[in-house]
């Protein structure tokens, strides 16, 4: 995804180290990040500035996330908005999407995890015409599901495609295993810190691959988890 | 069984023996007065034979009709004494055996003795007693009719109150934002115990919202520097200066992040269960969601080389699809963990229950498994997943229990003390 534009990112969030935490990993992953820590601030700010995309925590010290969302909708306004909440209630989320957000994170997550969410979220509802990302030889369509290498369309697992696009977004980074078990099969299945069946995907992934004639991109990172990267 | 119902039996037994009672008492008093009656008539009789016997020196002619029998048979002994009893005698020409009361007595003529008896018949006395008896029963079915029907009415209207007050608090739910209220009543006691409820179901509410909001402030606030603490070391694995070692540690750090995450997730779901902060009122397409569920965990099957076998019916229950995944979740990710490589699986669905047995070498600990924080030796996990299936299955009224049979760790849920399917 080598733009000549930066996308911009709007973070409210009280709390000062996270914030700071995603600003500084999803600068790397070239957004350019601004923090507003209460509600009277992403107020000036969304009003002034237009953002591609809002990460929003609900538990604000000036009163609910959610009147963001009102504000943004009674203007009229498109930036995509994903909500950051601790409360993994029902309720909230069931009213975050009503009220025109675009998807729905819980607390603790990880930043790859974020880095996904967005790129999904974007992709989805601002770029409509570009649904490719490229890396190399590897070519992923999003529209259609279906990944080439050197032009040559290969069959993925579903599985194996979603693990493919988590590595294209976080290319470079050092993704943990847990992050990946709970990108795959979500965070309530409770492995107790029991990671080998990833293994699994990655070996599959990395011979269909390799049999496309790719190189290897992925590699594993002393137990911690892998990272898919060129160098 | 109703008040009314109980009241009515208890009132109907205490009657009737009142009543049964009673008529034994006035039957005996009866019969007693009447007998004494006709013992002072036959005095009478007795005192006529001896006047006569007095002034005529001879017997009275015999007497044999129906009121009245007198007869003499000549005395072999000294008598002197006069007894009154009851004898039965056969009669001839009623062809029956008739109860008469008798006097017999000595009477002295010319120096002879002889035993006088007088008889009347006792007949007039039962056939008195048997009018009272009936007239008792008749009374009795008369009261106890009208006994039914004032208690019927008076009783309803008088325990409308209270049944208005139950109705009320049938009503009455924690969850909705709506508060008790009760009317006021001119009974005293139904005023009292309208204003207890009122004032328990307030008080109860109002503890059960602060609750809430503490579970929901501690949940935040752990959340918090867990979050801090997970992206710190996302963005800390990217640096490019971390060796080996260094990656190993950060990764120990990790696992145990995730696991303290875990704890508090699963503590703070136990709270929630047991605040009843889960509403049992979705419609849930069990064997649909265990055909999700099995899917998800797919892979994990594979890695293990565990066999498979599902049988599922279609089964509709009314209760919360989240608690139902959470439940799911767990007795799943509890096979995977505990059967060994190449084990066995089994998830059997009926109409009544859930089945899910997995391979297993030695029987569990079936009293202690369900506790919070039980752990079998070497167990990895934290002793919580089998402590929140159990508080879900109480939550829904599902018995759930554990048995070992044929080499299988069995547990099944039993759908049948549901409260919820008939509804």
């Amino acid at each position: 995804m080598q733009k000549s534009f930066r996308l911009k990112i709007l973070i409210i969030e009280d709390e000062q180290q996270l914030a700071e935490s995603m600003a500084a990993y999803l600068t790397v992953e070239n957004y350019i990040c601004e923090i507003a820590f209460t509600l009277k601030e992403a107020h000036d700010k969304t009003e002034i500035f237009e953002y591609d995309c809002i990460l929003l925590d609900i538990g604000l010290p000036d009163g609910n996330g959610l009147e963001i969302l009102k504000y943004l909708k009674a203007d009229k306004k498109e930036d995509c908005v994903l909500i950051i909440s601790a409360k993994n209630s029902l309720d909230d989320r069931v009213t975050g999407l009503q009220l025109g957000a675009d998807d729905y994170l819980v607390k603790p997550f990880h930043l790859t995890e974020l880095s996904a969410r967005i790129a999904a979220i974007i992709r989805r509802k601002k770029y409509h015409g570009n649904n490719l990302i490229v890396f190399f030889e590897i070519k992923l369509d999003t529209l259609s599901q279906t990944v080439f290498i050197h032009q040559k369309e290969i069959t993925l697992t579903k599985k194996e495609y979603q693990l493919l696009l988590y590595f294209l977004i976080n290319k470079g980074r050092i993704i943990s295993k847990d992050a990946i078990a709970n990108h795959l099969w979500g965070d309530e299945m409770d492995m107790t810190n029991n990671f080998d069946f990833i293994y699994t995907h990655i070996k599959n992934l990395r011979k269909k691959l390799a049999e496309a004639g790719s190189n290897d991109y992925i590699k594993s990172v002393y137990g911690m988890g892998y990272q898919f990267t060129n160098s | 069984m109703k008040l009314l119902t109980k009241y009515r039996q208890l009132n109907l037994i205490a009657t009737c023996s009142i009543l049964l009672v009673s008529a034994f008492c006035y039957y005996i008093v009866v019969w007693q007065i009447l007998i004494a009656q006709l013992d002072e008539d036959l005095t009478t009789e007795r005192q006529e034979v001896m006047d006569f016997v007095k002034i005529n020196d001879n017997l009275p002619l015999p007497i044999n009709n129906k009121t009245q029998q007198l007869f003499f048979v000549p005395l072999q002994k000294n008598k002197t004494s006069t007894t009154i009893s009851s004898v039965s005698i056969y009669d001839a020409t009623e062809k029956e055996k008739v109860i008469f009361r008798q006097i017999e007595f000595p009477v002295i003529i010319q120096g002879k003795s002889f035993l006088a008896t007088v008889r009347e018949p006792q007949a007039e006395t039962e056939d008195l007693i048997q009018y009272i008896v009936l007239v008792t029963i008749i009374m009795l079915v008369i009261l106890l009719g009208l006994l039914f029907f004032i208690n019927r009415y008076f009783l309803k209207k008088l325990w409308n109150p209270f049944y208005k007050t139950l109705d009320e608090l049938k009503k009455f739910s924690l969850y909705k934002k709506t508060t008790l209220h009760l009317e006021s009543n001119k009974i005293t006691e139904f005023a009292q115990l309208n204003e207890s409820v009122m004032s328990m179901a307030n008080q109860v509410k109002r503890e059960y919202t602060s609750l809430k909001v503490f579970t929901e402030n501690a949940s935040h606030e752990m959340q918090t520097p867990l979050a801090i603490i997970r992206l710190k070391m996302d963005n800390l694995i990217q640096d490019e200066n971390l060796n080996a070692a260094h990656l190993n540690q950060l990764n120990d750090i990790y696992n145990a992040v995730g696991k303290l995450q875990h704890l508090m997730q699963s503590l703070l779901l136990l709270t929630k269960i047991e605040n009843g902060q889960f509403m049992a009122n979705e419609n849930v397409l069990l064997d649909k969601l265990i055909t999700e569920k099995v899917n998800q965990f797919h892979e994990l099957f594979q890695s293990k080389n565990i066999g498979l076998k599902v049988q599922l019916t279609n089964k509709n229950i009314l209760f919360n699809k989240q608690l139902l995944e959470i439940l799911l979740n767990n007795l799943l990710s509890n096979a995977v963990r505990y059967t060994r490589e190449n084990g066995q699986l089994e998830i059997i669905l009926n109409d009544f229950e859930l089945n899910i047995c997995n391979s297993g070498e030695i029987a569990l600990n079936k009293l202690e498994i369900f506790n919070r924080f039980y752990k079998e030796h070497n167990s990895p996990g934290m002793g919580l997943g089998l402590a929140i299936i159990k508080q879900i299955c109480a939550f829904a009224h599902f018995p759930v229990s554990y048995r070992f049979h044929k080499k299988m760790h069995c547990f099944r849920i039993s759908f049948l003390a549901s409260n919820f399917e008939q509804n």
